[in-house]
């Protein structure tokens, strides 16, 4: 079994501003968020509507898939299946090394991670580059990502500058944001005009257009997909839309979820090959139909990989993104993978508050999903932290009138007696947060005296 | 590797209970398109063209001509430097700085505008140049995505991008820049209708 969550957040949670400055600049972006959500009159009916609308092609998924590869083809690109992560990469090197290509560049997409695809490629001979500054900052430091939307956002601009200055010669000390961002961007442009071949990811793909929507801000997946002739698109079947008006609503509402801006920089709809170009698509599964079986796990997969769950949560923002044993982090890297025995502690490190259900944009009921998990982990005794060994106790003392009032003065003297720094080694994510004042007297108490007989 | 059919076997059936298709209502808006465009263009750092005719776009080409700069033009009447009919493959565009292209819709809600590939040499046109403009009829601005889309018709068999303002990333410390991979700076023409 791996580390626990609480274990891996110490780390993080060590530099006690880090973290502060790191939780500052999630709830930025919940702010922002906000705003956009709510300038919307009809963002509750969105919502709504893109939850139903997702509802809808998860339960249609073969009629969809069907009539989305069939219009892919009639327009001219060619479609793969890739049952697991194995297939999907060997038909993604099959198809470099049929053309002899030497050299990917590659936008962001969550699925290339979940496959480990960049090791298998590079297996081969070939060359991967991210082309996302975020993501390409992590492929420098040899570092995963740790945000799904903003990956590099536990890191401080001394630190890419350090690194600039050693992997792409910035000047030593730097670290203005704009200095480096245009640094990458000279010597990125050298990359994108040297790469053979191009993968994008897939945002929203279109069943009765046979076409498919990426959407970036910096514009890497399109400086890359149309310069050279081969474009590889892959995709959790997940991401599959009926129709046009669908995607609109889904681009309406995922760049004001995820960062508080009204639209990506760019929304690319390609539903053809450049000519005299190759498009391909591949098609996985990976797991998704046989977790969609399950009725209490199948709705996870309505997500659109926002990111504003994440944002949200104040076990993420403490703790930061490495802590998680998933690639996927917060709230629907919970709800993902929770339930998985050698992760463990990770169900366990939610709050259950619902803020992650509050913000998201398709009604992915994620509080929900991760205390499913718990519950099945616990059924099959798989509990962190010696809760095996507590919880029965615990059981007993909650489930009785008595022994709860009991236990909680216990807890109101021992808050008010225990210094904070003690406090504090109770640990994990918490560790950098103050317990409350306990109040005087329970509500009970406060109840009889007041209203009471 | 699977086939289609080993593809379609292997899946589980969804647990999911058919849920029949929503309606995905097609929202518009109250506000002037004009006014608002502008607003919000300006808001995710694009900028207005001064002036509202062709004229003015064609002024300004020459203006970016005679300071020696590369300017390519994919807008019918308005003269670069750059001969769009000789270009064989997009790499050869790396050195341009302007690239004046025309837009077939404009979207109020968030300051994009709708660029196909039909109207460009090479699709890269518009997202290798140093500086974008782009070029659209008053007449064509919508209020909504949802509209826009609903205007473009058929999107399978070609391409096209909806780019809202100049290329920009914040992915060092949450700082925003502009000019990350595509296009540093994005300027619109809204020209007055006929
Ligand atoms: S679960 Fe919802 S809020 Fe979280 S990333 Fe997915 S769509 Fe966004």
């Amino acid at each position: 079994m791996s580390q626990t969550h609480a274990r891996k957040v110490e780390t993080f949670a060590a530099d006690e501003a880090r973290v502060d400055w790191h939780s500052a600049a999630l709830l930025a972006l919940r702010d922002k968020r906000d705003l956009q959500a709510k300038s919307l009159p009809q963002w509750e009916q969105m919502r709504e509507s893109a939850s139903r609308m997702k509802l809808y092609v998860l339960s249609h998924l073969p009629e969809l898939l069907e009539q989305f590869t069939s219009n892919c083809e009639a327009n001219g690109m060619e479609v793969h299946w890739a049952r697991d992560a194995k297939e999907h990469n060997e038909i993604v090197a099959s198809i470099l090394k049929e053309r002899g290509k030497k050299k990917l560049v590659k936008s962001k997409s969550m699925l290339t991670e979940e496959v480990h695809l960049v090791p298998h490629l590079e297996k081969h001979g070939i060359e991967c580059i991210e082309t996302d500054l975020g993501e390409r900052i992590l492929q420098l430091r040899e570092e995963p990502p740790s945000h799904i939307v903003v990956p590099a956002i536990h890191l401080k601009k001394e630190e890419i500058g350090e690194l600039f200055h050693e992997k792409i010669g910035t000047q030593a000390g730097a670290s203005d944001p704009t200095y480096l961002t245009h640094a990458a961007r000279e010597s990125m442009r050298q990359e994108f005009l040297s790469a053979d071949a191009a993968m994008t990811g897939v945002n929203m793909a279109i069943a009765d257009e046979g076409a498919f929507v990426v959407c970036t801000n910096e514009g890497n997946a399109d400086m890359g997909a149309h310069l050279p002739d081969l474009h590889i698109a892959v995709m959790g079947m997940e991401k599959l839309v009926p129709d046009a008006d669908s995607a609109a609503l889904l681009m309406r509402m995922l760049a004001r979820n995820a960062t508080g801006q009204p639209s990506t920089s760019y929304n690319s709809i390609f539903g053809a090959p450049r000519p005299g170009c190759e498009l391909h698509i591949v098609i996985v599964d990976n797991g998704r139909s046989l977790r969609m079986a399950d009725r209490r796990h199948a709705e996870i997969y309505k997500c659109i990989r926002c990111g504003a769950c994440i944002n949200t949560c104040p076990v993420y923002r403490r703790g930061g993104g490495h802590s998680y044993d998933y690639f996927i982090p917060g709230p629907i890297g919970l709800a993902i993978a929770g339930d998985n025995p050698e992760a463990n502690s990770e169900a366990w490190a939610c709050t259950l508050n619902g803020s992650c259900n509050n913000v998201c944009p398709v009604k992915v009921p994620l509080r929900e999903t991760i205390a499913y998990h718990r519950e099945q982990l616990a059924q099959q005794k798989q509990l962190p932290y010696h809760k095996n060994a507590y919880m029965p106790l615990a059981g007993k003392i909650f489930g009785s009138p008595r022994g709860l009032s009991m236990a909680m003065t216990a807890v109101r003297v021992g808050l008010r007696i225990m210094p904070q720094i003690l406090q504090r080694r109770i640990g994990g994510w918490s560790k950098s947060r103050d317990f409350p004042k306990p109040p005087a007297e329970s509500f009970a108490h406060w109840y009889r005296k007041n209203r009471g007989e | 590797m699977a086939s289609k059919e080993e593809f379609f076997a292997s899946l589980t059936p969804s647990s999911i209970e058919p849920t029949p298709m929503p309606e995905v209502a097609v929202v518009t808006l109250d506000a002037p398109p004009r006014e608002h465009f502008i607003e919000v263009l300006e808001g995710v750092g694009g900028r207005l063209g001064q002036g509202d005719d062709l004229g003015d776009v064609k002024k300004r080409a020459a203006e970016l001509v005679s300071q020696n700069l590369q300017v390519l033009s994919l807008m019918e009447g308005v003269e670069g430097n750059r001969d769009p009919s000789a270009v064989r493959d997009p790499h050869e565009l790396k050195d341009v700085d302007y690239t004046i292209a025309p837009a077939r819709l404009a979207v109020a809600e968030n300051g994009s505008v709708w660029i196909s590939g039909e109207d460009l040499v090479t699709r890269n046109a518009v997202f290798i140049c140093e500086h974008l403009i782009a070029v659209v009829d008053e007449n064509r601005i919508t209020g909504t995505m949802s509209e826009a889309v609903r205007r473009l018709g058929k999107l399978g068999g070609g391409w096209g991008v909806f780019i809202s303002g100049p290329s920009k990333t914040a992915d060092i410390e949450q700082a925003l820049v502009m000019g990350a991979h595509g296009a540093r700076s994005m300027t619109v023409y809204v020209l007055r209708g006929v």
